[in-house]
Parts: C-alpha cells; structure tokens; sequence
C-alpha cells in the first residue's frame, strides 16, 4: 500500500472538530484499517500544532514541548495511510511548513487537505470563535479592521492566516503536486448534514457509513448570547484565570447552556461587508479553479448566497442580552454553591484526617521515631539503622 | 513546482539582499534596490524565501556588531527560525510589478512594526539559549553567625535589597530570621514595582507590566513584598527585634539609609530596575515554556540575563513609569502607604512622600526598541560565546 | 422605678436593623445605664419574635420552637430593665400579644413601634420580599396591597406589619397609652443618628452619649436591580436551587456586593396610586392622636414626601433594559471571579504543610 500522509491543515469552523471526534474515537479500529490518527489524548494534535507553531494559547502550551516530533516520529514509521489534522496549522509560516514536510520524511506521499466554507458564513464565525476566547473587540471593529489593507491588527492576521485559502495553499502547498492537494468545501447550508462528512471520509478511505459523526456540532452562539459573553470578557479578563474562564464560560455557560438557546438570531454580514466579502470570495473562487488542485465538492459552494438579516450584536436589544445573563447567572450561582458544597465536604473530611494525624503523632512509638530522625541527622548509627528501617517499610514511608 | 504567482526577478533580487546580509552587509533594502538594478542571476533562490521580518533583524545585528564583526552562522540561523506565536505571517518585501493579490502584503523592512522584529529576536533567543552553559547560582559569601555581629532582615523593593544586603553580608553582618534588626526599604512605587516584575520574570513569570499594574488595583493593594507599609505594620512589635523603615527616591540614598541604621559604611548602590530588559525575560519565558518545557524556564531566564551582563539594578536603565491607565492609582497607593508610615511611629528614615511616583511624564509603556536592542546584543554574545567555546 | 420590659415590635423597614446591631455593639455601655439588650444563641430576637408569632418561615419556626420561652425566662432574671426587640412581632395575633406581655410577670411593659412614612415602606417591603425569593413583579404587589386594605380581616403580611394604628391598637389593648410609644423615623435628609437618638430617649439611655456606630446599611436597591432579582428568581426557582444557596450567593453576595453598590434609582409608590396612600396616612394620622399614645419624633414624618417625578415616574417592572442587562453582567462576573477555591489558608494548605514538615 502507498504510504501517504494526509496533512489536514485547516479552516476552523469548517466541521473539523466533529471529523477529529471520529478519527479520535475509533483510532483503534482505523489502525487496523491501516490507518493511522495517532493520539494519545483528544488534543494531541492540537498540542503538536502549538508546537511546531511556537504559539502560546493561554497556558496550555505548557504540556505542549515536543509534541510535534513526536506525533512525526510515529508517521515517518507507518506504513500505511496517517492523518495529521488541525485547523490552526493553517496559518504556519513558510518556514514552519518547511519544518513540517522535513520532519515527516521522504518516504511518504505529503498530501494537503483544507477543508473551506463560503466567507461570508466564516467572518461571523470567527469574531463569535474569538469572543470565546476571551476577546472583547466588538463586531464593528472587527470587519473594519478585516477590510483594512495593511492588516496592522493581530486578531485580523489571525483570520486571514487561516482563512485566506489561496495563501494558505500558497505556503503549504507550494512543493507539492496539484492532484496531492485536496480542497473539500464545505456544502451550503440547507444541504444533507452527512454531505460533509462523505467528502472528508472518501478522501481519508474511510466507509462513511461505517463510522458516523456523533452530534456533537458545536451549535453557533445567538447574537444577544454573544454580545453578553464580549461584555462578560470585558468584565473578567483582567480577574479570572484562564482554567477558569475554559470550565466556566467556555464549556459551562456557553457550549452546555448558550448554544441551545436556538430561537436567538444568528449573526450574519451587514449589507455592504456582504458585499465585499462576496467579491473577494468570488476572486478566491476563480484564482483556485486555476490552479487544478483536487477538489473534493464544488468550487460553487465557496460562492457566498444572496445575504441574510443581518442583527448587529453592537446595537442588540437589550432586553435579550438581558435574558442571556440573567440565565447564565442562574446557572452560575448553581454551579458555583454546587462546587462549594463540594469544597466544604472535602474540608470536613480534611479536618477528620488531621485529627487522625494529630493522634498517630501524640503514640509514643511515633515520638521516638521522631527522635531517632533527628538525631540521624548528625548520628551515623542512627542514619543507618533509620535506612534499615525505611527499606523494611518499604519506599512508602517517606516522612519518617 | 514553482510557487505560484512569484516573480523571479523578485525572488533573486530579495536571494540577492539575503546573500549581502549573510555576508555582514548593512545595506537597507530601499538602498539595495536602487543600486542593485540589474537582477543577479547568478545568485541562487532561497527556499524558502526569507521574508523581510527575517532579513531586517539579519542586518540589525549587523548593524549591532559593527564591521568586521564576524557572525558567520548566526544569520543562517536567524533565517532558520521560524516566528513564533501570533503576528504578521510572511512579509514580504516592497516591489515593482503587478500588486500581490493574496496574502500579507508588503512592507518596507524598515517601517515593519517594533513588535514583529522583536517577536522572531526572541524566538532566535529561545533557540540559542538552551546551548549555553548556565550561570552558577549567585550564592553570596555569608559570614558565620558569630554573635557579636549585627543581625539584620531585610524587606521591601527587592533589587534595592539585595543590593544593600550585598554589601551588609561582604561587610560582616549576618542575616538571620533570630533576633534581627529590620530595615524595610521603601522606593517609589513604579520603581519598587519594576523591581518586583524583575524578579518575578526572572523566576518564570509571563505577566506582562500593564497586566501586573492592573491587577494589583483590582486586589487593591501593592504585591505584599513591596507594601511597605503593611510589612512593617507585620513585623511592628515584635520583642528584641527593632523595627526601621527607610524610603528614598534614588537607590544609593535608600542604601546609605539601610545601611546607615545598622551603622555599616554606605555601598555605593547605583541604577534602576531596567523594565525594557523584563520584558524580554517575560517574552522568552512566554515561548521558552513551549519550546523547553516549563522546567528548563527559570534556567533560561537566568541564562539570557547573565549573557547580556545585566543584574536586578542596570546603571543606566530608562527610569520606569505606571502605565497611564493606573497613574491615578499609584498616586493613590503611594499616598495611603505614606499616610499610614507617618501616623504608626515606627522608626521611619527619609520622607515617606518618596513613595509617590515620580513625576515625570514618562509614558508607562515598555520601550520596544530597547527591548529590541537587549535581544540583538543578546544574541551576539551568545554567538561569540560559542565560538569561544 | 420598678423593673421595665421594653418590646420594640416593628415595624420592619423602619431602621430596625440598625438600631439592633447598635444595640447589640454597645452591650456593655447599655448595662452600664441599666439595660439588658437580652443575649440569645443567635444574637439576635428572630427566633424568639418567629416563634412567639406562630408563623411559617420556611422550617425556621420549627428551629425557633421554644425560643420566646428561653427569652423570657433570661428576661425573669435580669436585674435591669430589659430589651426585646424585632420587627416581626408587628404580626403577632392577639392571642399571642397576650402571651407576650404577660410573659414578664413583675414587670412594667412598654411597647416602642418605630414607623416611617407609608411612602416610603411601599417599595421597601417588596424589595424585602424578592430578597426572600419572592417573584412577583410590582404593579402585582401594589394590586394586592390595595386589595387587601379593604378587608375588615388582614391576611396579607403587609398590612400586618405596617398598618400603625392597627399595631398599636393590638399591642396597646391592654397598656395605658403613656407605656405605648411611637417612634418616627426622620426623613432621609435628616442625620442617620437622630433615629437613634429618638429611640435611646425611649428606651431610658442617655441620647447625648457616644455609642459605637453601626455600619450596617439595608441600603435600597434601584428599582431596575429588584426586577433583575426578580427574574434571577423566577430562574432559580426553575432549577430547584437550595434555600442555602440562595441565602449565601443572592443574598449575601449577588445582592451585597454587587446590585447595593450600583448607583441607581430606588423604587418609588406610582403618581397615581399617591393619592390613595395620602389619604391613608392623614387617616393614621388622626387615629394615632386620637389614641392619645406617646409619639416620640414628629407625626409629620409620617407623612409622604413626594419627588417630583410625575412626568418621568420610573417603573421597575418596565425598567431600562439596558441596565438590567449591564448590572446581570456586572454580578456573573462577580459570580465568576469567586469561583475558585474559598480559603488561601485553609485546611487543604494547613496539611500540605504539615505533611511536608
């Protein structure tokens, strides 16, 4: 069989984290298929994108050192087909990318994937991605910043570092043969929900019938839902730490109660940015059908529709933000006294296991061990009786 | 395959400028391309192609080192190092010709923002670090605890203290926690502060100045190590252990005045705490963390500053300032802390007023290009070092 | 003099819980004039008060069983004269008034009523409700209000704890007029310690002395936070959250920190319905002279003083959403920030300690 990487570098927001769900979850079985998604955690391709980026994410790279050789290390050995996916790989620079091809070896066929959706449904979908990260640029800022030529913001060099498909495709794909570069696009909204996912599997070799997606799709935030997470950011940044902020706000607040808040409209492009954002999509369209890459769908999907109600989350009705934060704040209170119940429990057993200790401590055989610690500290005999003592006890009783 | 929608007069004018750099030139791109009219093609293309993020620091530390300086390998390096973290993605250089349709576009390497220069310095950094030997720990000289001699406990603006305690110990005092007399040592706030992020960078820590400002108004008071104030209303009455507070706007008279009410001779205690340096620190703890691992972080901090020479107090560092933002604050904090010194009659030396912030209108914002010069020079003398080596 | 009991019976809203916790930091300084604020296990008189007036009070009274006894037994012994004081016993039926009085065999009775004007106790009352978790908006609560006044038989708690002639009549029915006194709270413009000082007057210490200053405020809340409230309880309610919870997160900390710190505008009686309660006060008025009992203060505080807001009058229940949105913002970021472990030395960092040596 070929040896082939599949390098799936990206769009955010285009499905990739349901297609990872399933690489993750039936690694095991894929192996044996000749497959290979090596994880050993859920993020592991995430980790080694930080690193082979160098890129800091707000204390999580800490566990990140490494994790690119090491995910190589097991390609460059698999005989078989891997797959490497994560959408922030998008943005690596031509020197990274060069990394990246050296470290996974001459003996395989590099393939890049990127999977991509119409921009005007990604421009909405990256400010709300942004505001969950703790991000409190507002809506407006954020598309006059997009429109600026020069790109002095970093949140805009961000977006176009993973968006822009051509330049992405420039610097990842500039080595590599047209027919190896796979773009699958994303179907317009409306279309059959496993669309997407037979697109992603038939280029992977994977039955798509055979492992199906579970629902797990991150529903999109309503509009009124994500002005009150930008004024809560505004509000906490500077006072709650980031593990907080992920096991609150993020999964807490937004992904288990937000997110299912569905009669909230949903955030669009006003009139003139949809404007422009449709031609720039349809340059990208006619610059891609250029340059013969495998395209896996149809170049017409990365066409933006005609445009939708557009609610400005800047100038949202109040009394829906409103709703949005009395209901976070409900589930909050819950949450927080739940944990406290689960603090003060924890004391008491705590406590008991103090006085437990403070009566081991008052037997005399205690005292005298002490004793016999203290003056090994200056008693050659006493320090090996002690060690004679310790290795009898096994390595558990450290302390005395 | 060609990379797509390239020019290749622009790729072996740009290999041309690179070749120039790599052999020490200094030669700013606008220059090079109105004298290099004729494109070279003898020259061989990069690949990948150096953008101009990566060519301008080559030829700022050129510019550093001087003619004749001999680099040869670290500008190969420099080019090697992708930038890390978040910024401007592959700039390229300004040129003739149709416009670039897609991408980031292109920037004149001498107006490229301070930050892109100084985010790859540091990720340069980040690599040559790990290969130099580290500093052995900076224990001083402690003199035995013969109990004729004066005892002493320092607290306060940290670089002030070890400064003075510097000189204390070479002078024959002991520090002790038994019975010692204690000086607390009082600066103004911005500067007991930028002593407090100094050490703070240099055990690991990533926060960056405005952050740390803004979170001390949010708790309300000063870092506990450098509240003077409430420091010494800790250790106030505490039996056999006599209490004394200084406070000086200049180092050196904060240090005559320690070392004064322990009667030892004055050390000559100059400089100030150099915020443009913590910086760097903080930004190469940022990255090191990822690039070595959170254990190897202390280890280079502690490298990158025995490198560039410097120690807690740099002679001749820019005099710190509070960001703007927190200016009304620091007042604040300074005036609460000085009212608190004058109404619990401890044994103050010099005015508690000198706690207020300086008044200087300096713009309390880290001097990039500073921070910029600290990491080019740190380089360099990482390179002569190994090739001493 | 033969010994006295003093009863402070209401009503509530009226500045009782500061004049208690003054009360009860000048315990000392009160014995030295020959006052007995009676010390109970709580501190305070509410179990004693819940207990005496029979009311349920969410499984408190069954806590409270045999509390009012305790008191008067303490009392029995006391050698000075002697103090009670909370504000629910306004409620008290007269079976239970009858108890109360009659339980300080020996002793002269007084009773003290502190009242403020109806104007104000209107929006303050049910403020205090949705404190309790109550979820009824407004415009509901006046509804009732006027309902229930033209019942001959009070059921709603309002009237039976703010209705002065009533009270006064029920706690009074068996004293002399002279041993029932009536203390008015000054308007809001008048110096915090003048309430106190009317009110040491009565209780026989000496007003010109210097006490320790009480820092309790049960400040009002804006009209727009109460809604917030309001609604946050509705929420709640809805996802079974414990009393416990309630009382430590919303009251003490949602409500304390954050909604009592917001600069806003309190709630006021709506234009249309001060008519009414200027009638209602004049009548008061006369009936409370007529009762010929001590009134310490000026019976003109209890009459309303209107702000002049006809035009703009702003309504709770229709309040500004855009600050109902910013102060449910400003108290989940509250919320959030205290959502990491409680204590810094606590028991967790004692062990670590000693199991590190």
């Amino acid at each position: 069989m070929t040896r082939r990487v599949l390098l799936h570098v990206g769009a955010p927001k285009t499905g990739t984290s349901f297609v990872q769900d399933i690489l993750f979850t039936h690694r095991a079985l894929l192996r044996e298929r000749g497959i290979l998604y090596s994880a050993d955690r859920h993020d592991a391709h995430f980790l080694a994108a930080l690193d082979l980026m160098e890129l800091p994410w707000g204390g999580l790279e800490r566990e990140a050192a490494g994790a690119w050789e090491r995910l190589a290390a097991e390609v460059r050995d698999w005989p078989g087909t891997s797959i490497i996916s994560h959408e922030i790989l998008g943005t690596a620079s031509r020197v990274q990318v060069a990394r990246a091809l050296a470290s996974l070896g001459d003996r395989s066929e590099v393939h890049i994937v990127y999977s991509a959706r119409d921009l005007v449904r990604q421009i909405p979908a990256e400010w709300q991605e942004n505001v969950k990260h703790r991000r409190t640029m507002q809506y407006g800022k954020f598309l006059e910043n997009l429109r600026d030529e020069q790109r002095s913001t970093e949140v805009v060099q961000w977006f176009w570092g993973v968006q822009e498909v051509p330049d992405v495709l420039d610097r990842w794909a500039g080595s590599i043969p047209r027919e190896r570069v796979h773009l699958v696009t994303v179907p317009p909204a409306g279309s059959s929900p496993t669309l997407l996912w037979e697109r992603f599997a038939g280029l992977f070799g994977i039955d798509p019938n055979e492992l199906v997606p579970t629902s797990r799709a991150n529903a999109s935030l309503g509009v009124p839902e994500s002005a009150m997470i930008r004024r809560l950011n505004e509000r906490v940044n500077d006072v709650l730490p980031g593990p907080h902020y992920r096991t609150f706000v993020r999964e807490l607040l937004v992904h288990e109660n937000l997110s299912g808040r569905t009669g909230s409209p949903r955030l669009s492009l006003p009139e003139d940015a949809h404007r422009w954002a449709s031609d720039l999509a349809r340059t990208w369209v006619s610059e891609l059908a250029q340059r013969g890459y495998d395209v896996v769908g149809d170049l017409d999907d990365l066409v933006p529709g005609p445009a939708r109600p557009f609610t400005d989350p800047d100038t949202v009705d109040e009394r829906d933000v409103a709703d949005a934060a009395i209901d976070a704040l409900a589930i909050m209170t819950r949450e927080t006294a739940r944990l406290r119940d689960v603090e003060v429990e924890l004391h008491g057993v705590i406590e008991d296991l103090m006085g437990q200790l403070d009566r081991f401590h008052g037997t005399r055989s205690y005292r005298l061990k002490e004793r016999l610690v203290a003056m090994s500290r200056t008693n050659t005999l006493a320090r090996a009786g002690l060690s004679v003592y310790r290795r009898l006890r096994g390595r558990r009783s450290r302390s005395t | 395959m060609p990379v797509t929608g390239t020019d290749p007069t622009y790729q072996h004018a740009v290999s041309a400028w690179a070749a120039h750099l790599l052999a020490g030139g200094t030669t700013s791109w606008a220059d090079w391309r109105r004298r290099a009219t004729d494109a070279r093609a003898d020259v061989a293309v990069l690949e990948p192609l150096p953008d101009a993020t990566h060519l301008e620091l080559v030829r700022r530390v050129n510019l550093e080192a001087g003619p004749g300086a001999d680099l040869a390998g670290l500008a190969d390096r420099i080019l090697a190092t992708p930038a890390p973290g978040r910024g401007l993605l592959d700039v390229p250089l300004p040129w003739t010709g149709a416009p670039r349709r897609f991408g980031t576009p292109p920037i004149d390497p001498a107006l490229l923002p301070g930050e892109e220069l100084v985010r790859l310095a540091v990720g340069v950094l980040a690599h040559l670090l790990p290969g130099v030997r580290p500093p052995a720990p900076d224990e001083p000289q402690r003199p035995w605890p013969a109990p004729w001699r004066r005892r002493f406990r320092l607290h306060g603006a940290p670089a002030t203290v070890a400064a003075v305690r510097r000189h204390l110990l070479a002078q024959g005092y002991v520090e002790t926690d038994w019975r010692p007399t204690h000086v607390v040592i009082g600066r103004p706030v911005e500067v007991m502060m930028a002593e407090h992020w100094g050490r703070v960078v240099r055990a690991g820590g990533v926060v960056k100045w405005s952050r740390l400002w803004r979170r001390a108004e949010a708790s309300g008071r000063l870092p506990p190590q450098i509240d003077v104030a409430a420091t010494a209303a800790r250790l106030r009455d505490r039996r056999r252990e006599p209490l004394h507070v200084v406070v000086a706007r200049d180092a050196g008279d904060a240090a005559a005045l320690a070392a004064g009410v322990l009667g030892a001779r004055p050390p000559g205690v100059h400089g100030g705490p150099d915020v443009a340096l913590s910086d760097l620190v903080r930004r190469l703890n940022r990255l090191a963390v990822l690039t070595q691992g959170p254990d190897q972080v202390r280890v280079l901090a502690r490298t990158l500053v025995s490198v560039l020479g410097a120690d807690l107090l740099s002679p001749g560092a820019p005099e710190p300032a509070p960001p703007q933002a927190s200016l009304p604050w620091a007042r604040e904090v300074a005036a609460a802390g000085a009212a608190a010194l004058r109404q619990a009659g401890y044994a103050v030396h010099g005015d508690p007023g000198a706690l207020a912030p300086t008044e200087h209108r300096l713009p309390g914002t880290v001097d990039r290009e500073r921070t910029l010069a600290l990491a080019v020079r740190a380089c360099i003398r990482i390179h002569e070092l190994e090739r001493k080596s | 003099m033969s010994r006295r009991v003093y009863l402070h019976v209401g009503t509530p809203k009226s500045g009782t819980s500061y004049l208690q916790d003054k009360l009860a930091l000048n315990r000392p300084r009160l014995e030295q004039q020959g006052l007995d604020y009676v010390q109970t296990r709580t501190g305070n008189h509410f179990e004693a008060a819940l207990d005496l007036i029979g009311e349920r009070w969410a499984g408190a009274e069954k806590t409270a069983r045999g509390q009012w006894d305790a008191l008067a037994t303490d009392a029995r012994k006391a050698r000075r004269h002697v103090l009670v004081s909370h504000e629910i016993l306004a409620a008290a039926g007269p079976a239970n008034i009858e108890r109360a009085i009659t339980s300080f065999p020996g002793r002269e009775v007084h009773v003290v009523l502190t009242a403020r004007d109806l104007g104000r106790q209107v929006p303050a009352e049910w403020q205090e409700g949705v404190k309790h978790r109550g979820r009824r908006d407004y415009q509901g609560f006046l509804k009732s209000l006027q309902k229930d006044y033209g019942r001959t038989e009070t059921r709603l708690w309002f009237w039976r704890v703010q209705h002065v002639p009533r009270i006064l009549a029920g706690w009074g029915a068996q004293l002399p007029a002279d041993r029932v006194h009536l203390v008015t709270v000054p308007p809001s413009v008048a110096p915090r310690d003048l309430l106190w000082k009317r009110f040491a007057g009565v209780v026989g210490l000496d007003p010109e002395a210097s006490y320790a200053e009480s820092e309790t405020t049960n400040a009002s809340l804006g009209g727009a936070e109460v809604t917030l409230l309001r609604r946050l309880n509705i929420e709640l309610a809805e996802r079974k959250v414990p009393r416990k919870t309630y009382v430590n997160w919303v009251r003490e900390t949602i409500v304390k920190d954050v909604l009592a710190q917001r600069p806003s505008v309190p709630a006021t009686v709506p234009p249309q319905r001060r008519p009414l309660i200027d009638e209602l006060s004049t009548s008061w008025l006369g009936e409370i002279r007529a009762s010929g009992v001590d009134v310490v203060g000026d019976l003109e505080d209890l009459v309303p003083v209107w702000p002049d807001d006809s035009e703009h009058w702003s309504d709770p229940d229709a309040a500004d959403p855009t600050v109902i949105a910013e102060a449910a913002i400003e108290s989940l970021a509250h919320v959030l920030a205290l959502s990491g472990p409680a204590v810094e030395g606590g028991p967790v960092a004692r062990l670590t300690r000693r199991l590190l040596g």
